[in-house]
């Protein structure tokens, strides 16, 4: 009963991280916090490396919490999916909370501790069977959220965090009532019991409907994207860093979750095993997928249309974070196997990605206190190395080699057109979807090469906002910049590491690439994911 | 037609409306009392998901299954309403702190751009004639606030 014992480490993804940030709280000495808050998110994706690894041979892992029968229990599930969801953002979580130390951030009141808390939450959103165990877990991610906001950010930031929080409450109450409406059709809010049964039942589709707006909106899906932009560059570098990477991932992952779940689309694409007899689809069914597939489009061309007017690197970047929901969505939209495995190659890819710009532009704030792109100039001649990673990140970004961003579009052009793919969908999927990438490639393109003009690009820069000099992180007035001055490497450091992962993930990326097609192939056959969390048993 | 159900969908209904209402205003307290009449109205909802109409309570020897009301959406509502308060205290800690009730003027694009922890900064330094509001004109501050976050 070895998988049976594995199972029941499970929790331990939750409560390690939580367990540590106690410890950072009642001991509170800056090297403990400070191994800690790297340590811990190292630890987790070492773990969930060695989860991906043992998925392998046992495709899903259930662990009824307190030993109930399948269908109380309250579940912790793990497949292909979760492991790799888990290494990605304990990855992204690590670089960021790198970022936070070598900036001094984490200095700052409990910083370390509630890092680890909103660590615990999004371990555990991200393994939690449980529609209403989701809901929980998600708020356990926001509660620190919004002190990590207050804390690093400043009095004028005020608004904004009042905003993502009011934001986030008005969601968090959407996605509760999505639940009880779930609840009242379907009689279950355990996701393997749902298996398919918003495909058969359209009262179901409607209440899984709900669930999935609250989490559309979480994720900054583009008719109810306009907080993002607004609150994320208001924060900290470190924290959009950390934000980026988590909160809209997590959410992200709950759509695949629960739409292929609940939904089972994809009939002609499903594969031979599945438990799950999908029958023809349903008129509201198709109305969301529909609906689904124009939000996607939308989503990823106005996204990057957007960061064609943003004034801020870290504006830019944020716009850029919708486009990348966007193209991450199309497997959704699409609902063949090889567009969600392109899907999930391309969130990996954005993680690392944005990880690497984000943590650099703020290196470029830190130092020279400024972020906006008509304040910067010529930061190439100055920063080598700080223009090297910028400079792949923007190729990445853009889908250009020699990064993983080549893969991650040229995956999700490849599986629109493919004909086998998604046998069910309507014709003009293909040609739309095919030029709504075209588009969005175009704008990000031209966005980011203003961004590389009005920043690293250009005359030498002259004037900069130093730090004053009585130990506070206060900026002083303008002043011309001395020729001394440069981006200090321990700021860059997380920034070249992410750059650099990425740059893996370009020549590697055939070895990454069987676990993903597991991950996609385990969204398509929920057979042995109800079974493990079932026991077979009920239903 | 006046049954229990009936009552319960008006009154989610009215307190989501009321909810929204307060939310639109700028200041922050009404914006936590709109969020609590929201979360009362999602309390009401779950249990509604559950029970269409009285019943016993769920205790293992009161009461026989037919009778017992379902216990799992009253498990949600305790649940909701613990993490239902949590905010609630937090938000209302963040309508407190500061210098005033973000009603006058929205951040400028510097606000976002220079760490600036000191309590005695002055948030209102320069006020942008065109972007300070009057307090009865609030719903228009805030959009061409947040425009200002762009252009200023």
């Amino acid at each position: 009963m070895t998988d049976q014992f594995i199972g029941s480490l499970l929790p331990l993804f939750v409560a390690v991280p939580l367990l540590f940030a106690g410890v950072s709280v009642i001991l509170r000495r800056r090297m403990l916090d400070r191994v800690l808050i790297i340590a811990v998110p190292v630890l987790v994706l070492a773990a969930a490396v060695a989860l991906m690894v043992h998925h392998r041979d046992t495709p899903v892992l259930a662990s009824a919490i307190g030993s109930y029968e399948g269908g109380i229990a309250i579940p912790f599930v793990s497949d292909t999916l979760t492991a790799v969801m888990l290494a990605t953002t304990g990855l992204a979580t690590a670089a960021s909370c790198w970022f936070l130390t070598a900036s001094g951030e984490d200095r700052l009141r409990f910083v370390p501790a509630l890092a680890l808390m909103l660590m615990s939450g999004v371990n555990g959103a991200l393994l939690t069977g449980d529609l209403f165990n989701l809901f929980v877990f998600v708020e356990v991610m926001l509660l620190p959220s919004y002190a990590l906001i207050a804390v690093t950010g400043t009095w004028r930031r005020l608004g904004i965090s009042r905003m993502f929080v009011i934001v986030n409450l008005v969601t968090s109450a959407i996605l509760v009532m999505g639940v009880g409406l779930v609840y009242g059709s379907a009689g279950t809010v355990n996701l393997a019991a749902l298996a398919g049964r918003a495909g058969e039942d359209p009262q179901v589709a409607l209440a899984v409907t709900v669930v999935l707006l609250a989490l559309a909106i979480k994720a900054g899906v583009v008719p109810v994207h306009g907080w993002m932009p607004r609150a994320y560059p208001g924060t900290s570098a470190g924290i959009m860093a950390l934000f980026s990477a988590l909160h809209t991932k997590v959410a992200l992952y709950a759509i695949f979750r629960i739409y292929f779940t609940a939904f089972a689309p994809g009939g002609a694409a499903g594969t031979a095993g599945s438990t799950v007899t999908t029958p023809a689809p349903h008129g509201t069914a198709t109305t969301v997928a529909v609906v689904i597939a124009v939000v996607v489009l939308a989503t990823m061309v106005l996204g990057a249309l957007g960061s064609l007017g943003e004034s801020r690197f870290r504006g830019v970047m944020a716009f850029q974070m919708i486009a990348g929901v966007g193209h991450i969505l199309i497997g959704v939209a699409i609902a063949s196997p090889a567009a969600v495995a392109a899907g999930l190659f391309y969130l990996i890819h954005h993680v690392v990605t944005m990880a690497s710009l984000l943590t650099t532009a703020g290196a470029v704030e830190q130092t020279y206190g400024t972020g906006i792109l008509g304040r910067l100039s010529g930061l190439l001649h100055r920063d080598r190395l700080a223009a090297v990673v910028v400079a792949l990140g923007l190729l990445s970004l853009a889908g250009l080699p020699p990064t993983s961003g080549l893969w991650a579009k040229l995956g999700l052009a490849l599986s629109v057109v493919d004909p086998e793919g998604g046998g069910g969908n309507p014709a003009w999927y293909a040609p739309v979807f095919l030029t709504a990438i075209v588009l969005a490639s175009v704008a990000t393109l031209v966005a980011l090469q203003r961004l590389w003009g009005r920043s690293f690009a250009g005359e030498p820069l002259r004037m900069y906002r130093p730090v004053l000099a009585d130990g506070s992180r206060d900026r002083g007035p303008e002043e011309a910049v001395p020729d001394s001055v440069r981006i200090p490497g321990r700021l860059l450091a997380p920034g070249v590491v992410m750059i650099g992962v990425s740059v893996l993930l370009f020549v590697f990326a055939g070895t990454l690439m069987p676990f993903i097609e597991t991950a996609a192939a385990g969204l398509f056959e929920t057979g042995p994911y109800v079974e493990a969390v079932l026991g077979g048993g009920i239903e | 037609m006046f049954d229990s159900t009936f009552v319960l969908a008006i009154t989610v209904g009215v307190l989501t409306t009321a909810g929204v209402w307060l939310l639109q205003q700028r200041d922050m307290v009404r914006a936590i009392f709109g969020l609590t009449l929201i979360s009362h109205s999602a309390n009401l909802l779950l249990l509604a998901s559950g029970v269409p109409g009285w019943r016993h309570e769920p205790l293992m020897d009161g009461t026989t299954a037919a009778e017992a009301a379902d216990p799992l959406p009253q498990a949600f509502v305790l649940t909701a309403i613990v993490i239902a308060m949590a905010t609630t205290i937090l938000m209302l800690a963040l309508a407190v702190i500061g210098r005033n009730d973000d009603q006058e003027s929205a951040p400028t694009v510097s606000d976002n751009d220079q760490p600036d922890n000191r309590p005695d900064a002055q948030p209102d330094a320069q006020p942008d004639s065109q972007h300070e509001s009057q307090p009865d004109d609030q719903a228009a501050s805030l959009s061409r606030g947040q425009q200002g976050v762009d252009h200023a």
